[in-house]
């Protein structure tokens, strides 16, 4: 337990040396969420060529007009069409965008569960099988230590299995 | 002498192309009807297009050394300015120096595969060989019909182009080196799979025989990808290091199947389960370190990173059509035999754990793919162009990446086979109780940020396992043999290289999620246009602006700013973010200038000036950055811990094969 102690004091002294790091993160939430029109394929926010500069001071000027985030976004898309948004609306077909991955990963984990359950049921209806050929490791075994029962019983297990 | 030696080179490559294709067709023959002759052919003939590619590659970097500007390869990757070592390192910059790079390569791991290979696995070696010849062809294929390195100009130009100036950087030197070492890699142990399926000895000698190639070609792309993302880091000049790009997506998938595969196949060890899925998932690798080269490569998709455009793109399909369609057909023909040797005893195990550890890894691949591919998609079904940024996948692999930072602090502690709900508690009431005080601690200390407070509280969380980990073999061996713990803990590594070299690349993954969770939820920053004398604040830095100076360096000139550091009142130094100005490019480079720390990075780019000598700067702190780094290098001493030859893996190999060879002379 001591040792658990002092980790857990190395823990805290850890995060304490990176506290002082955070802070608010201050995000040009508009030009995140658009793409850079001189064809470089980078977020407009962390692009720095002339034409990001552009639309970036274009942006400050819209915000002075009283326009919405949401009203300058939808200014640009009407102006370069929607790939100028950096990522896909959640709307009509490009919701499938978002939902494919889970649903595939849910889908996908309910058959691997599935599986997996009838091969419990099935290996507990079974008769009892022989001791697998590699014991559970222990802390001991993982160590490199290895004790002369073990051996003698790992022996056995590799006679059995391959028919001495 | 400039003609006759590209004669050479083309005819290498050609001759090259014939022998590969003999034997890839000699070495399947050989195998199938058990002709030692034709087999030894097909090994001496790749010894020979070895040779020829060797002679090839060395003719092509003659000429970017020499300047011999009629060679078009050479013209446009090389100046008679540019640096030597950049000179030598535009084999791999360019198009079809980065496909003659793949092709020697992929002949070289296959000489050393029959060099390690020559008194064992003789029934698989044929099959391997064929499998990595016919690959080797396709990249032939390639150089010599579609897109060769040694084609001439009609007119000698003065000078060359030069390579794209971000690409003359030193992480460029290193990082496709390393990324077409791991694409390549991944060709050895599904080659070994295909040549299981084919001899029909699917147990699991290749898996076994393969592990290191596997683990060195996951480091390798590992160092491409963390190369790949310094040099982003250092060279684009927006502060992030990974940008969701076409072709670091396309990195990164491989890496991820490649990671799915290297757990799944302790599972094939341990219980003989899993055999269909492990064959899928070296496939799968593979076809992904193609899609890599053809996604780099072809310019299909729009990308930061694609510095070609070229007509590859129908042959690369071709291929990767052809290999599905064959793996599928063989998998089908020898479904009989991949049976699996036991069953599932428990629903809460390790082996259920690592299945949902896969599943995790291939979603994440999935997720990846799926947003890389979804723009085309898009198009196709609404007509409408559409673009899938950094947002889409902070959403939807940012929850999928978080649920494989926790299993990977679950899954080492589960028992294989049953595991109870005594070792369920045991193993997981301390690190739980870790993970919950650095919650606490965090809020305390006044974060509030629910993502820095989950990512951060995790990582304790999952660190806290593998230290326990450590914690229990140290002691088991303090009490055993009265050793120090220094000396225990060299043991306990020493003892089970493989356990604890992974261990240790989870603690590396531990350290980079620290790194990329601090710098992304915590990032800040600001532009400013400052007059000389001028300063600008962020946070508890002040940035002095102290003017303008040009300067000439080599092939280009510099502009760079002066900018005096003060923190928190104290002088710490100066930084001189520089934009670079390269002869024949409209844009100038970007140069950054960064000061790390353990803590933050402050991070300064020269956006632009004015004529009155204002300049236009961006600063930004980003917390934590180091850790990233850190975490790459502990991963590497991880995994070359586990890449160290282990006597006790030999041994347990042996085991493998001995009924194998007993069923052969018998």
């Amino acid at each position: 337990m001591r040792f658990l102690r002092i980790f857990l004091a190395a823990v805290f002294l850890f995060i304490l040396t990176i506290a002082p790091a955070f802070a608010d993160a201050g995000v040009d939430a508009v030009a995140q969420n658009l793409m850079c029109q001189c064809g470089c394929t980078m977020v407009l926010s962390t692009c720095e060529c002339g034409t990001a500069e552009q639309m970036r001071s274009e942006i400050t000027t819209l915000f002075a007009e009283g326009k919405t985030q949401q009203q300058i976004l939808d200014f640009y898309v009407a102006k370069y069409g929607e790939k100028v948004l950096s990522a896909p609306t959640k709307q009509g077909f490009n919701l499938t965008a978002y939902i494919t991955p889970f649903a595939a990963i849910l889908i996908a984990g309910g058959a691997i569960f599935l599986v997996v359950r009838q091969w419990v049921i099935h290996s507990r209806k079974a008769p009892p099988v022989a001791p697998a050929l590699t014991p559970e490791p222990t802390a001991a075994h993982n160590a490199g230590i290895v004790s002369l029962d073990a051996l003698r019983a790992r022996m056995q297990q590799d006679l059995a299995r391959y028919g001495e | 002498m400039t003609i006759t030696l590209s004669d050479v080179g083309s005819a290498a490559l050609l001759l090259a192309l014939a022998l590969a294709l003999y034997a890839a067709v000699a070495a399947f023959f050989g195998g199938r009807r058990k002709i030692d002759n034709v087999i030894e052919s097909a090994k001496r003939a790749t010894f020979v297009v070895f040779g020829l590619l060797t002679l090839a590659v060395a003719i092509l970097e003659y000429f970017l050394l020499t300047g011999a500007f009629q060679v078009e390869y050479v013209a446009h990757y090389t100046s008679s300015t540019q640096p030597l070592l950049y000179n030598l390192s535009a084999l791999w910059g360019g198009q079809e120096g980065s496909l003659l790079f793949w092709g020697w390569v992929l002949v070289m791991f296959a000489v050393i595969v029959l060099i390690q290979n020559r008194n064992q696995h003789q029934e698989l070696i044929p099959y391997v060989l064929s499998v990595m010849m016919v690959t080797a062809s396709f990249f032939l294929v390639l150089m010599t019909l579609v897109t060769s390195p040694f084609k001439l100009l009609d007119k000698l130009p003065a000078d060359g182009s030069g390579l794209n100036p971000l690409l003359q950087n030193i992480g460029m030197f290193f990082h496709p080196v390393t990324q077409y070492l791991g694409y390549v890699g991944f060709t050895v142990p599904f080659a070994f799979a295909i040549a299981a399926l084919l001899s029909g000895r699917l147990n699991d000698v290749w898996i076994r025989t393969t592990r290191r190639w596997t683990l060195f070609a996951w480091l390798m792309l590992s160092l491409g990808i963390l190369f790949g993302g310094q040099w982003a880091y250092v060279e684009l000049g927006w502060g992030g290091y990974w940008g969701w790009d076409p072709v670091e997506n396309a990195s990164l998938m491989p890496w991820l199947t490649a990671t799915a595969y290297l757990h799944s196949v302790m599972i094939q060890e341990k219980r003989g389960m899993l055999k269909v899925w492990n064959l899928v998932l070296v496939t799968l690798t593979f076809l992904f370190s193609i899609l890599g080269t053809f996604i780099t490569r072809s310019g299909i998709i729009q990308s930061v990173h694609a510095f070609g455009v070229s007509a590859m793109g129908p042959y690369f399909l071709a291929f990767m059509g052809v290999t599905v369609l064959a793996f599928l057909y063989l998998l089908l023909a020898r479904v009989d035999t991949l049976k699996e040797e036991n069953e599932l005893d428990s629903l809460v195990s390790r082996e259920s754990s690592f299945l949902l550890n896969n599943l995790i890894l291939v979603g994440a691949a999935f997720a990846t793919l799926w947003g890389t591919i979804f723009p085309m998609i898009s198009e196709a079904v609404t007509g409408k162009k559409i673009t899938v940024g950094p947002p889409f996948y902070n959403q939807v692999n940012g929850p999928i990446f978080l649920g494989l930072v926790i299993l990977m602090g679950i899954c080492p502690l589960i028992s294989w086979r049953r595991a109870s709900s005594e070792n369920l508690i045991r193993n997981f009431a301390a690190p739980l109780a870790v993970g919950l005080a650095t919650v606490a601690i965090l809020f305390v200390l006044g974060i509030r940020d629910a993502s820095g407070i989950v990512a951060f509280s995790i990582s304790a969380f999952v660190l806290a396992t593998i230290v326990m980990e450590f914690y229990r073999g140290m002691r088991a061996r303090i009490r055993q043999y009265h050793e120090n713990p220094l000396l225990s803990l060299f043991n306990l590594i020493e003892r089970n290289r493989r356990r604890y070299g992974g261990y240790v690349v989870h603690i590396g993954v531990v350290l980079m999620v620290i790194g990329i969770a601090g710098s992304t939820f915590y990032k800040i920053e600001t532009q400013t246009t400052l007059v000389k004398g001028q300063s600008v604040t962020l946070k508890d830095y002040v940035v002095r602006f102290d003017g303008l100076k040009e300067m000439p360096r080599g092939n280009f000139d510099a502009v760079i700013a002066q900018m005096t550091i003060t923190q928190a009142g104290q002088p710490i130094g100066m930084l001189f973010p520089e934009k670079d100005f390269y002869p024949g490019q409209e844009q100038p480079s970007t140069e950054m200038a960064v000061r790390s720390t353990l803590i933050e990075d402050l991070y300064i780019i020269l956006a632009g000036w004015e004529d009155d000598g204002a300049a236009s700067v961006k600063v930004i702190v980003n917390p934590l950055v180091m850790w990233l780094w850190i975490g790459f290098g502990v991963l590497v001493l991880g995994s070359l811990i586990a890449l160290y030859p282990d006597p006790r893996e030999e041994r347990a190999l042996a085991r493998v094969r001995a009924p194998q060879t007993a069923a052969a002379t018998g």
